[in-house]
Protein backbone atom coordinates (compact mmCIF):
# COMPACT_ATOMS: atom_id res chain seq x y z
CA UNK A 1 0.00 0.00 0.00
CA UNK A 2 2.00 3.53 -1.04
CA UNK A 3 2.06 6.16 1.42
CA UNK A 4 0.37 9.58 0.50
CA UNK A 5 1.30 12.90 1.92
CA UNK A 6 -0.06 13.55 5.50
CA UNK A 7 0.09 9.56 6.59
CA UNK A 8 1.12 8.38 9.87
CA UNK A 9 4.18 5.53 9.78
CA UNK A 10 3.74 4.28 12.95
CA UNK A 11 1.44 1.44 11.90
CA UNK A 12 3.75 0.76 8.92
CA UNK A 13 7.09 1.14 11.14
CA UNK A 14 5.71 -0.49 14.67
CA UNK A 15 8.33 -3.63 15.76
CA UNK A 16 10.38 -3.24 13.57
CA UNK A 17 13.18 -2.55 15.86
CA UNK A 18 14.41 0.73 13.84
CA UNK A 19 13.84 4.53 15.03
CA UNK A 20 13.70 7.62 12.91
CA UNK A 21 16.27 10.20 12.91
CA UNK A 22 15.23 12.10 9.75
CA UNK A 23 11.92 14.87 10.13
CA UNK A 24 10.51 13.90 6.42
CA UNK A 25 10.54 11.37 4.29
CA UNK A 26 9.41 12.01 0.70
CA UNK A 27 6.52 9.81 -1.00
CA UNK A 28 6.98 9.61 -4.00
CA UNK A 29 10.36 8.13 -3.47
CA UNK A 30 9.32 5.96 -1.19
CA UNK A 31 6.92 4.60 -3.36
CA UNK A 32 8.90 4.36 -5.86
CA UNK A 33 11.57 2.31 -4.11
CA UNK A 34 9.11 0.18 -2.78
CA UNK A 35 7.66 -0.63 -6.34
CA UNK A 36 11.16 -1.85 -7.29
CA UNK A 37 11.82 -3.97 -4.53
CA UNK A 38 8.72 -5.25 -5.49
CA UNK A 39 9.48 -6.23 -8.55
CA UNK A 40 12.54 -7.72 -7.63
CA UNK A 41 14.68 -4.81 -9.42
CA UNK A 42 16.06 -3.73 -6.10
CA UNK A 43 19.96 -4.01 -5.35
CA UNK A 44 20.77 -3.57 -1.62
CA UNK A 45 24.54 -3.30 -2.21
CA UNK A 46 25.69 -2.32 -5.68
CA UNK A 47 28.96 -3.90 -6.91
CA UNK A 48 30.33 -0.87 -5.24
CA UNK A 49 28.79 -1.32 -1.93
CA UNK A 50 28.26 2.13 -1.75
CA UNK A 51 24.98 3.71 -0.18
CA UNK A 52 24.68 1.26 2.73
CA UNK A 53 21.71 1.47 5.34
CA UNK A 54 23.74 2.55 8.72
CA UNK A 55 21.90 1.82 12.11
CA UNK A 56 23.34 2.78 15.62
CA UNK A 57 24.01 -0.10 18.07
CA UNK A 58 20.27 1.32 19.70
CA UNK A 59 18.67 0.29 16.39
CA UNK A 60 18.53 4.18 15.46
CA UNK A 61 18.22 4.69 11.27
CA UNK A 62 21.53 7.00 10.50
CA UNK A 63 21.19 6.47 6.51
CA UNK A 64 18.53 4.41 4.95
CA UNK A 65 14.90 5.91 6.13
CA UNK A 66 13.34 5.71 2.61
CA UNK A 67 14.78 2.42 1.95
CA UNK A 68 13.49 0.98 5.49
CA UNK A 69 10.23 2.23 5.22
CA UNK A 70 9.78 1.39 0.93
CA UNK A 71 10.95 -2.40 2.43
CA UNK A 72 7.63 -2.28 4.63
CA UNK A 73 5.27 -1.48 2.05
CA UNK A 74 6.82 -4.04 -0.56
CA UNK A 75 6.62 -6.31 1.97
CA UNK A 76 10.36 -7.24 1.53
CA UNK A 77 13.29 -8.56 4.28
CA UNK A 78 15.89 -5.78 4.65
CA UNK A 79 19.39 -8.40 4.36
CA UNK A 80 21.23 -8.07 7.03
CA UNK A 81 24.34 -8.07 4.49
CA UNK A 82 23.23 -4.52 3.28
CA UNK A 83 22.41 -3.26 7.02
CA UNK A 84 26.10 -1.58 8.28
CA UNK A 85 26.40 -1.64 12.37
CA UNK A 86 27.17 2.02 13.39
CA UNK A 87 29.82 1.61 16.79
CA UNK A 88 27.96 3.49 19.51
CA UNK A 89 25.06 5.16 19.45
CA UNK A 90 24.38 8.61 17.12
CA UNK A 91 23.69 11.92 18.80
CA UNK A 92 20.47 12.55 16.38
CA UNK A 93 17.47 12.54 18.35
CA UNK A 94 14.80 9.78 17.37
CA UNK A 95 11.75 11.11 15.93
CA UNK A 96 8.73 8.89 16.45
CA UNK A 97 7.50 7.43 13.79
CA UNK A 98 4.02 9.50 14.12
CA UNK A 99 6.01 12.86 13.68
CA UNK A 100 8.16 11.94 10.90
CA UNK A 101 6.14 14.14 7.90
CA UNK A 102 5.29 12.00 4.72
CA UNK A 103 5.23 14.69 1.86
CA UNK B 1 20.88 10.06 2.07
CA UNK B 2 20.94 10.46 5.97
CA UNK B 3 23.25 11.87 8.68
CA UNK B 4 26.29 11.90 6.33
CA UNK B 5 24.28 14.94 4.35
CA UNK B 6 22.02 17.95 3.91
CA UNK B 7 19.30 17.64 1.69
CA UNK B 8 16.82 20.64 0.69
CA UNK B 9 13.94 19.86 -1.34
CA UNK B 10 12.21 22.06 -3.83
CA UNK B 11 9.01 21.66 -5.30
CA UNK B 12 6.44 24.14 -7.51
CA UNK B 13 4.50 26.39 -4.99
CA UNK B 14 0.72 26.56 -5.57
CA UNK B 15 -0.40 29.07 -7.58
CA UNK B 16 -2.97 30.84 -9.37
CA UNK B 17 -2.90 29.36 -13.33
CA UNK B 18 -1.45 31.89 -14.89
CA UNK B 19 1.59 31.82 -12.46
CA UNK B 20 1.05 27.90 -12.93
CA UNK B 21 1.32 28.02 -16.83
CA UNK B 22 4.51 29.98 -17.02
CA UNK B 23 5.98 27.70 -14.37
CA UNK B 24 5.48 24.74 -16.93
CA UNK B 25 9.22 23.68 -16.85
CA UNK B 26 10.82 20.11 -17.83
CA UNK B 27 13.60 18.73 -16.13
CA UNK B 28 16.13 19.58 -19.52
CA UNK B 29 15.30 23.27 -19.15
CA UNK B 30 16.35 23.63 -15.65
CA UNK B 31 19.35 20.99 -16.41
CA UNK B 32 20.06 23.43 -18.95
CA UNK B 33 19.56 26.81 -17.22
CA UNK B 34 21.73 25.58 -14.53
CA UNK B 35 24.24 24.73 -16.62
CA UNK B 36 24.17 27.92 -18.72
CA UNK B 37 23.84 30.14 -15.13
CA UNK B 38 27.41 27.72 -13.05
CA UNK B 39 29.02 26.14 -16.22
CA UNK B 40 30.87 24.02 -13.30
CA UNK B 41 27.80 22.05 -12.76
CA UNK B 42 27.46 18.57 -14.84
CA UNK B 43 25.89 15.56 -15.36
CA UNK B 44 27.04 13.22 -12.48
CA UNK B 45 27.81 9.81 -13.94
CA UNK B 46 29.47 8.64 -10.73
CA UNK B 47 26.24 8.93 -8.64
CA UNK B 48 24.42 7.23 -11.19
CA UNK B 49 26.74 4.26 -11.42
CA UNK B 50 26.46 3.69 -7.80
CA UNK B 51 22.91 3.51 -7.38
CA UNK B 52 20.72 0.69 -6.10
CA UNK B 53 17.66 0.99 -8.52
CA UNK B 54 17.75 2.34 -12.47
CA UNK B 55 16.87 5.93 -12.77
CA UNK B 56 13.23 7.22 -12.65
CA UNK B 57 12.37 7.68 -16.12
CA UNK B 58 13.27 11.41 -16.87
CA UNK B 59 15.61 11.37 -13.90
CA UNK B 60 18.95 13.95 -14.07
CA UNK B 61 21.59 13.77 -11.83
CA UNK B 62 23.79 16.86 -11.81
CA UNK B 63 27.28 17.53 -9.88
CA UNK B 64 28.66 21.13 -8.75
CA UNK B 65 32.28 20.56 -7.90
CA UNK B 66 35.08 22.93 -7.06
CA UNK B 67 37.67 23.54 -4.11
CA UNK B 68 35.15 25.24 -2.71
CA UNK B 69 33.18 21.57 -2.14
CA UNK B 70 30.90 19.50 -3.90
CA UNK B 71 26.93 19.45 -3.74
CA UNK B 72 24.53 17.05 -5.90
CA UNK B 73 21.39 18.28 -8.15
CA UNK B 74 18.70 15.63 -8.41
CA UNK B 75 15.88 16.88 -11.06
CA UNK B 76 12.64 14.48 -10.50
CA UNK B 77 9.77 14.75 -12.85
CA UNK B 78 6.79 13.95 -10.76
CA UNK B 79 3.29 14.40 -11.95
CA UNK B 80 3.62 16.81 -14.20
CA UNK B 81 6.12 18.80 -12.69
CA UNK B 82 9.99 18.61 -11.42
CA UNK B 83 10.90 17.88 -7.55
CA UNK B 84 14.43 18.83 -7.11
CA UNK B 85 16.57 17.69 -4.34
CA UNK B 86 19.87 19.41 -3.72
CA UNK B 87 22.05 18.33 -1.12
CA UNK B 88 25.80 18.07 0.60
CA UNK B 89 27.67 15.76 2.37
CA UNK B 90 28.75 17.50 5.55
CA UNK B 91 32.65 16.52 5.16
CA UNK B 92 33.00 19.09 2.40
CA UNK B 93 34.47 22.37 3.42
CA UNK B 94 31.88 25.17 5.02
CA UNK B 95 32.49 27.18 2.04
CA UNK B 96 30.32 24.82 0.00
CA UNK B 97 27.31 26.58 1.69
CA UNK B 98 27.61 29.54 -0.26
CA UNK B 99 26.94 28.07 -4.10
CA UNK B 100 24.73 25.38 -2.00
CA UNK B 101 22.70 28.38 -1.24
CA UNK B 102 23.11 30.32 -4.11
CA UNK B 103 21.43 27.42 -6.20
CA UNK B 104 18.72 26.89 -3.69
CA UNK B 105 17.38 30.45 -4.25
CA UNK B 106 17.78 30.68 -7.96
CA UNK B 107 15.84 27.63 -8.26
CA UNK B 108 12.91 29.06 -5.89
CA UNK B 109 13.01 32.65 -7.87
CA UNK B 110 13.36 31.39 -11.00
CA UNK B 111 11.05 28.60 -10.83
CA UNK B 112 8.84 29.63 -8.21
CA UNK B 113 9.57 27.01 -5.63
CA UNK B 114 9.34 26.40 -2.30
CA UNK B 115 12.12 24.83 0.05
CA UNK B 116 12.11 22.24 2.51
CA UNK B 117 15.00 20.26 4.85
CA UNK B 118 14.48 16.63 4.99
CA UNK B 119 16.73 16.98 8.45
CA UNK B 120 14.95 19.20 10.63
CA UNK B 121 11.15 19.84 11.46
CA UNK B 122 12.02 22.76 13.33
CA UNK B 123 12.18 25.04 10.11
CA UNK B 124 9.35 25.85 8.43
CA UNK B 125 9.04 25.64 4.37
CA UNK B 126 11.14 28.18 2.53
CA UNK B 127 9.37 30.41 -0.17
CA UNK B 128 11.22 33.51 0.16
CA UNK B 129 14.92 33.39 -1.58
CA UNK B 130 15.79 36.30 0.23
CA UNK B 131 15.62 34.72 3.94
CA UNK B 132 17.18 30.57 2.40
CA UNK B 133 21.00 31.91 4.20
CA UNK B 134 19.84 32.74 7.36
CA UNK B 135 17.50 30.30 7.65
CA UNK B 136 19.47 27.13 6.41
CA UNK B 137 23.30 28.05 7.72
CA UNK B 138 22.20 27.72 11.88
CA UNK B 139 20.47 24.40 10.37
CA UNK B 140 23.99 23.61 8.40
CA UNK B 141 26.12 24.03 11.19
CA UNK B 142 24.45 21.87 13.45
CA UNK B 143 24.20 18.89 11.44
CA UNK B 144 27.59 19.24 10.52
CA UNK B 145 28.40 19.18 13.75
CA UNK B 146 26.38 15.90 14.85
CA UNK B 147 27.97 14.33 11.80
CA UNK B 148 31.42 15.44 13.26
CA UNK B 149 30.47 14.19 16.72
CA UNK B 150 29.32 11.02 15.14
CA UNK B 151 32.70 10.41 13.12
CA UNK B 152 34.96 11.77 15.22
CA UNK B 153 36.55 14.08 12.69
CA UNK B 154 36.27 17.27 11.33
CA UNK B 155 38.36 16.46 8.69
CA UNK B 156 37.38 18.56 5.49
CA UNK B 157 37.20 16.45 2.00
CA UNK B 158 35.10 17.14 -1.17
CA UNK B 159 33.08 14.13 -1.56
CA UNK B 160 29.67 12.94 -2.34
CA UNK B 161 27.88 11.60 0.43
CA UNK B 162 28.33 7.83 -0.95
CA UNK B 163 31.75 8.53 -0.93
CA UNK B 164 32.13 10.31 2.49
CA UNK B 165 30.36 6.73 4.07
CA UNK B 166 32.45 5.03 2.11
CA UNK B 167 36.05 7.39 3.51
CA UNK B 168 34.36 8.20 7.48
CA UNK B 169 31.68 5.53 8.06
CA UNK B 170 32.96 1.95 6.44
CA UNK B 171 36.03 1.62 7.82
CA UNK B 172 34.69 1.97 11.63
CA UNK B 173 32.13 -0.65 11.04
CA UNK B 174 34.63 -3.02 9.70
CA UNK B 175 36.72 -2.32 12.49
CA UNK B 176 34.04 -2.74 14.82
CA UNK B 177 33.09 -5.99 14.20
CA UNK B 178 37.04 -7.08 14.53
CA UNK B 179 37.17 -5.96 17.52
CA UNK B 180 36.63 -8.62 20.42
CA UNK B 181 34.25 -8.53 22.56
Amino acid sequence: MPVTTGDNLEPLMAGTGWFATQAVVDAAKVNAYAEEMAQGNWTWLPLNRQNPIIVDQSGKIMSGHHRLVAARIADVVVPEAAIQRFPGMTLRPVKLWHDVRVR
Amino acid sequence: MGFESYTVVLTPQRMTLPAADRNVTGVQQIVGELQQKWPVIRLDEEELSSRSSPPAKGEACLVYETAQGLFQVLLTPSQGQVSVSVRFAYCNPRAVYRPFIEVVSWLMERYRMQAYVMASDSIPDLTDPRKVAATLIPSMDYNRSLWQTDVRTTEEVVLRPAEAVERFVSPRVLNASLTPA
